[in-house]
């Protein structure tokens, strides 16, 4: 099925969601998801600047500060929820997958 | 000595950043790095020979007519550097991109997103641009064809209006092809994306290219015929337009690049650049009729006889051009002072047209009585068009007066030594001086102002078969 927007967060929306936990600016999140992730997932400069954008205008994420260019982001009330909200997901996904094939909470 | 920069002409469409990306990984590849895009071409910078990665980026708030990236274009193009990716210039929305490093990052991870960008940007410029130049184009070819049912002699026998449909029409089937080529493939890119995959857009560059040869030997073509076998007014028309088409090209990139040079703010660039553009294409234009109606008209460029009268409050030219027919061919007159007029001689590789007269002096005395003649030769080259342009002569006098009763009715052909002959009807009138002769390859339609005899209509046959 086709993807609503912010209805379930890839996981490039996640992991910038996540990261801005603490406040930081967009080249932080480039530096930390990786990271975070042992190089699996990688967010490109462009899919970043757009996704911050949107998290903007979404009301998801707030900008806390501005050094010249370098801009600074911390997530909002809504934004969380959105991330707890995908978080039980996936949870509920892992827990349908050992109940099929047995694990840790079979 | 190493060449400083490179210019060239690139076949790609806008929105094709993978063929685009790709094209300057091989030029890099062989030393040339991109510069600048600019609309009279690419320029590319030398550099060391070596293996770089291009990224096309879409920027969709940008605009070729910002003085300098905004503050938060600067900011995308810092998340582009902080991953390695250095700015190699931009065009518009369109933002490219080189990393040197050997797997980087790219620049779009999320198709989604990717897209959403290109089609934002492509609203913006391309699609705009392309339906207005189509909706132009489809305007022509419309008023080509209606010319080519009204008039079909008058327009192929000219080489510039052939021309110039013949470039509309590609014109045309190439913003459609592009539009086409374009929705397809974002419909398509839509539905992968969907599903997390990039879609590749199909290769542009090589219908770009062929469209690119066709339009030049167009070109070649129209140039060969005005300034080679053209009369002196299709030729000076064949070398305005020449100067006419760049001239505008630059002087509406000049103004948009000297405003862009002294920071003018995007609205104040584009509202005078469009003013600048709107007023130099009238003022050359009007300028072009003003010469093409001094040149046609004998005053300016001209071996014709500049010889004038008064007559009325109004000066007259008198033309002596060299006529195959002349009214003393057919009748002795007394009268010495005869205008003859070449009015129009209009040649292709398709039809020739020559509108011919020989009239007297409006002063003269007597006007009404002296013997005076006019005619029209249609020389058909491609004899598939010689049934269009008969049918279309013998409806001309209904289509010219379709409130008259005013036909051509069939009359004796054999007297001009013709296949068919048909002569002008008028309801009121009865028969008229006025006759269609048609001939192998040749329509004539001729006018007297008196009733010419049979000994008369054999020379006439004569002379225009011979002339």
């Amino acid at each position: 099925m086709p993807r609503v927007k912010f209805q379930t967060l890839t996981e490039q929306m996640f992991y910038t969601l996540l990261c801005l936990k603490e406040e930081c600016c967009g080249m932080d999140i480039l530096d930390r998801v990786p990271a975070m992730t042992a190089g699996r997932v990688k967010i490109g400069s462009g899919t970043l600047y757009t996704l911050l954008e949107q998290f903007l205008d979404a009301g998801m994420i707030r900008e806390t500060k501005a050094e010249g260019r370098r801009r600074s982001y911390l997530i909002t009330d809504m934004g969380k929820e959105m991330l707890d909200k995908e978080c039980e997901r996936l949870k509920a996904q892992l827990a349908d997958y050992h109940l099929i094939f047995g694990g840790r909470n079979a | 000595m190493m060449r400083k920069t490179k210019l060239r002409m690139e076949p790609y469409s806008f929105f094709d950043h993978t063929g685009i990306s790709a094209h300057l990984e091989r030029m890099a590849r062989k030393g040339w790095m991109i510069d600048k895009i600019a609309n009279y071409g690419w320029r590319y910078r030398p550099m060391e020979p070596k293996a770089v990665h291009f990224a096309v980026s879409y920027y969709p708030k940008a605009s070729e007519f910002d003085p300098e990236p905004s503050e938060d274009q600067k900011i995308f193009h810092d998340f582009c550097a902080h991953t390695g990716w250095k700015l190699a210039c931009t065009s518009a929305q369109m933002q490219i991109f080189y990393n040197e490093e050997e797997y980087p990052v790219p620049i779009e991870t999320d198709p989604v997103l990717e897209l959403e960008a290109i089609h934002a940007s492509v609203k913006k410029g391309f699609l705009p641009i392309y339906f207005l130049l189509l909706a132009v184009c489809i305007l022509q070819i419309f008023t080509f064809i209606s010319s080519l049912r009204s008039d079909p002699a008058a327009l192929l026998s000219n080489p510039a209006r052939i021309f110039s449909g013949f470039c509309f029409l590609l014109l045309a089937i190439s913003f459609v092809v592009e539009l086409v080529r374009y929705f397809v493939w974002h419909s398509k890119a839509k539905k992968a994306a969907e599903y997390g995959r990039f879609l590749k857009i199909p290769g542009t560059s090589g219908f770009q290219k062929t469209l690119f040869a066709v339009i030049l030997t167009g070109i070649a073509c129209w140039a060969a015929g005005s300034l080679l076998w053209g009369n002196s007014t299709q030729k000076w028309l064949g070398i305005l337009t020449f100067i006419y088409v760049p001239a505008l090209f630059l002087i509406v990139n000049g103004v948009k690049e000297f405003l862009k040079h002294r920071k003018a703010s995007r609205s104040v660039n584009l509202t005078l650049t469009m003013l600048a553009s709107f007023m130099s294409a009238f003022v050359m234009l009007e300028l072009i009729t003003f010469l093409i109606l001094r040149i046609s008209s004998g005053t300016l460029f001209s071996g014709r006889d500049r010889a004038t009268y008064e007559y009325n409050g109004r000066t007259w030219s008198i033309y002596q051009d060299e006529l195959p027919l002349v009214v003393e061919d057919l009748t002795d007159v007394d009268y010495r002072e005869y205008i003859k007029e070449n009015i129009r001689d209009e040649s292709t590789f398709l039809l020739r047209q020559s509108i011919m007269a020989q009239y007297p002096r409006f002063d003269a005395d007597n006007y009404d009585e002296i013997p005076r003649l006019s005619y029209t030769i249609v020389t058909v080259r491609a004899h598939v068009l010689y049934d269009m342009c008969k049918q279309n002569l013998l409806r001309s006098w209904e289509q010219l007066y379709p409130d008259s009763e005013r036909y051509y009715v069939p009359a004796d052909a054999a007297p001009w030594g013709a296949d068919e002959a048909y002569r002008l009807y008028e309801s009121l009138f009865g028969l008229q001086n006025d006759y269609l002769l048609c001939y192998d390859n040749l329509l004539v339609e001729i006018s007297f102002n008196w009733e010419p005899s049979a000994e008369q209509m054999r020379i006439v046959g004569e002379r225009l078969l011979a002339g």
